[in-house]
């Protein structure tokens, strides 16, 4: 079995998790990742046309 | 009761559960709610009984509605000073204020994140369902691979990315996926568990924790735990995110044995899954939780019975042998005349899928999971054995899922407490990285000992626990705290669920 240190050379692993993770959402999903020594950037995420689900479909629809 | 509308504020699930918590336990409130004004979250609040008789102003989707109800006037102005005061010190964003990042600097999109970090390779996407597919797809766009805990994308949604995500080389996870573990890090709500050389494609959630954290506790370790989400082996997503994951661990020199853990869609995706997994050359175990009938044979490939069957299997070929555990004996309570079913009140959809399976000789079965033979009902109180997933979208919606949220399961366990034809009561319990899950039940599991034996009987309770000792909240501690709240809690879940059925009045052959 290999020891951690050797995982940790892969800089972005086998699925690019290493190399930083970008959180949509729940901030508190960003705490796992973080305390495994993951660069982590939380996004101010707020819901757009004010969340009005059907204004966003057809907002997103325009662009 | 008063509410409080507060307009243009957004906050997440997580934040709102916190406000919510911190209501509650404001002395003299009795029920409390935290909620943005989307529609359907007034429907609930209706449905509660907490939405007032009429808004002077109707909040918008983009307003934070806070309501509490209380002994009396007094404490419910409290617990509105206890909300602003709460808030107050967590501003929007507040992680990144706490790292020292200025708010007004906050990245408010995925192009902005991506300025500050380009070498960011993976998304977490955890917001409103309604917007989920739509982030998603923007990652994708800009390279990133994707995890969807969110709920409510729709079918056309996760086809139409997971393509987009093929054309690029990329991976989307979920949705509705809750954990995994890749690289050795833990996401969503997964644990701790030692690094090792099984490979795990799952559907998603608390099967996969289980998996992995039975695989850890068995003297395994893990290499990378993908959830691929529940329709992944649908026809009409065709296992996309289940084969490229396949491919990933097939080229990953880490990974020696593989785990195909697989909850309903299509049989024939299944096996073109388990067949591209052996193709990797590497001993497979497949398990697909739910089966009733006999899988075809696939070369190189051994099907196991259960979940904690392929985490043995799985440590076995990985050169892990561990002895079987070692389990007390059972002791069937002196029921009352009346007690007779089985109550089954789950958080995981994979564990919920298993424990029906098992439970398919008993009758009249019931169960929200809409299986073939299985009368459908999302009722908590049915005549007859009934075994629910409180992580169904149907209770999910507007609402936080019930592993970081414990009220649903609450009042699911109240109404147990209070039926006394209820004999058995099975739970999963998911142990995880984030706050000690027994304290939110303590309440609930007392009532249900008490009132059952106020009623001159005792209802048997029962638990699986997923999770390590390596957890935060540490197995050993979470288990110790159930058991002396009367709970008998089984090494692992389907040994649980065999325990569930031998308590019952009469036993085997009471069924």
């Amino acid at each position: 079995m290999r020891r951690d240190d050797e995982y940790e050379q892969d800089v972005y692993g086998t699925f690019g998790v290493r190399a930083g993770v970008v959180v949509l959402g729940l901030e508190v999903l960003a705490e796992s990742p973080r305390a495994a020594g993951v660069p982590v950037v939380v996004v101010a995420w707020e819901p757009p046309a004010g969340g009005d689900e059907r204004l966003a479909r057809i907002v997103a629809g325009l662009l | 009761m008063r509410a409080m509308i507060r307009a243009d504020e957004y906050r997440d699930a997580g934040v709102l559960r916190g406000l919510t918590q911190h209501m509650e336990a404001a002395a003299g409130v009795r029920r409390a709610v935290a909620m943005m004004g989307a529609p359907r979250n007034l429907e609930v609040l209706r449905k509660m009984g907490l939405a007032p008789d009429y808004w002077p102003v109707p909040p918008k989707p983009c307003d934070l509605v806070v309501v509490a109800q209380a002994d009396d006037e007094d404490a419910v102005v409290e617990a509105m000073r206890r909300a602003d005061a709460w808030l107050a010190a967590r501003p929007p964003a507040g992680a990144l204020v706490a790292q020292g990042t200025p708010l007004d600097d906050a990245p408010r999109t995925l192009a902005q994140a991506l300025a500050r970090q380009p070498e960011a390779h993976f998304a977490l996407v955890s917001v409103p369902g309604a917007f989920a597919a739509r982030e998603a797809r923007r990652a994708l766009e800009q390279g990133l691979s994707v995890m969807v805990t969110s709920d409510g994308v729709s079918e056309d949604d996760e086809a139409s990315l997971k393509a987009l995500a093929d054309t690029r080389g990329l991976l989307v996870l979920g949705p509705d996926c809750g954990a995994a573990i890749l690289d050795g890090v833990p996401l969503g709500f997964a644990g701790a568990v030692r690094r090792g050389d099984i490979g795990v494609v799952a559907a998603s959630g608390t099967g996969l924790v289980e998996l992995a954290s039975l695989i850890h506790r068995l003297g395994g370790g893990v290499s990378h735990a993908v959830g691929a989400g529940d329709r992944d082996l649908a026809e009409a997503i065709g296992g996309r995110t289940t084969l490229a994951a396949l491919d990933r661990l097939a080229g990953d020199p880490a990974t020696k044995t593989l785990v195909l853990l697989a909850r309903g869609g299509s049989r024939a995706v299944l096996l073109r899954a388990a067949e591209r997994a052996a193709a990797a050359g590497r001993p497979v175990v497949a398990h697909l939780v739910g089966a009733t009938d006999g899988l075809p044979a696939v070369p190189g490939v051994s099907w196991a019975t259960s979940i904690a069957d392929a985490a043995r299997r799985a440590c076995e070929l990985s050169g892990v042998t561990a002895p079987p555990w070692e389990t007390a004996a059972l002791v069937r309570p002196d029921y009352a005349p009346a007690q007779r079913w089985l109550r089954g009140l789950y958080v995981g959809g994979t564990l919920c899928a298993e424990a029906v399976a098992r439970c398919r000789g008993l009758a009249p079965l019931s169960s929200n999971l809409g299986l073939d033979g299985v009368t459908h009902s999302a009722r908590f109180r049915m005549p007859g054995h009934h075994l629910l997933d409180l992580g169904d979208e149907g209770y999910t919606r507007g609402r936080t899922h019930p592993v970081l949220d414990p009220s649903l399961r609450v009042d699911a366990m109240y109404n147990a407490a209070n039926d006394e034809a209820v004999a058995v009561l099975l739970f999963d319990v998911v142990a995880g990285p984030e706050t000690e899950p027994v304290e939110a039940l303590r309440a609930a599991l007392t009532a249900v000992r008490e009132r059952s034996r106020a009623r001159g009987g005792e209802i048997a309770m029962v638990a699986a626990v997923a999770g390590t000792d390596d957890d935060p909240q540490r197995r050993c501690a979470v288990v110790a705290a159930l058991e002396a709240l009367g709970v008998t809690v089984m090494p692992d879940h389907v040994t649980a669920v065999e325990a569930a059925l031998a308590l019952l009045p009469g036993g085997e052959e009471g069924r």
